[in-house]
């Protein structure tokens, strides 16, 4: 599932997917790929974003339930 | 069979190659480090990349134990069958890596990585081509250890179609900075 709140986080701050990567220090495609949902990063990679973007876990990574 | 001469240029010319991939890889590499640096998706998908090249070079030799067993010619040394079937190893992997975005690590300067690739690609390239004028590229039947040359230099151009592969497919698929 695309992680959309992520991707609206990051284009409020104006990030681009390469400048987030190389503040959590992680490439572009990794970025990329937590955002389409392709990639589930671990807790630590999920910390740094959430320190770069302003945003607790719970708004960036936490799914309700449907 | 090699000659004995034949035999030590190898192991020498290995010997020198394996220095120089050091500095080389310290040249590559942004921070002067000899470790290229992956992120964790690309650590996790260089694992899957190693277990299926791992599996291909283990079905690979398997074949060739039939191969021995019913005593099949093949048209090459077998040190130009061993050394290709680590090649189809590197391939697998290499290509794996590539279209999951984990071949080019975090402090890889691609510039030079890329002129590595061409020199290392045209080197081999001209020892082969001087090979077969000289004749010593196919003897009696069997292809001989400068094939090896031709091996790697269609390897690292294969590696470099399948990076220009990828960079098309993502600018198709649209993937940009600010998807």
């Amino acid at each position: 599932m695309k992680n959309l709140s992520m991707k609206a986080a990051r284009a409020a701050k104006d990030l681009s997917q390469q400048e987030l990567a190389e503040r959590v220090g992680v490439s572009r495609q990794t970025i990329n790929a937590i955002e389409k949902g392709d990639y589930n990063p671990t807790i630590n990679l999920c910390r740094a974003i959430c320190r770069e973007l302003g945003k607790t876990l719970d708004e960036l990574f936490w799914e309700e339930e449907p | 069979m090699l000659s004995q001469a034949e035999a030590m240029g190898i192991l020498i010319g290995a010997l020198v190659g394996i220095i120089l991939c050091f500095f080389l890889f310290k040249y590559m590499n942004r921070d002067k480090k000899l470790k290229t640096q992956y992120d964790e998706m690309q650590q996790k998908t260089r694992g899957k990349a190693f277990c299926y090249s791992f599996y291909t070079v283990m079905i690979i030799e398997a074949l060739m134990i039939f191969v021995s067993l019913f005593d099949l010619n093949l048209p090459m040394t077998d040190a130009v069958v061993h050394f290709t079937i680590i090649v189809i190893g590197v391939m697998v992997l290499a290509c794996y890596c590539i279209w999951n975005d984990a071949y080019v690590g975090l402090n890889t300067n691609m510039k030079r990585y890329g002129v590595i690739m061409l020199i290392a690609g045209a080197i081999n390239l001209a020892s082969a081509i001087a090979a077969i004028a000289g004749g010593r590229m196919l003897v009696g039947g069997k292809l001989q250890a400068p094939f090896i040359n031709m091996l790697c230099a269609v390897m690292l151009i294969a590696i470099a179609l399948v990076l220009l592969a990828k960079k098309i497919s993502d600018a198709h698929s649209g993937e940009g900075d600010f998807e």
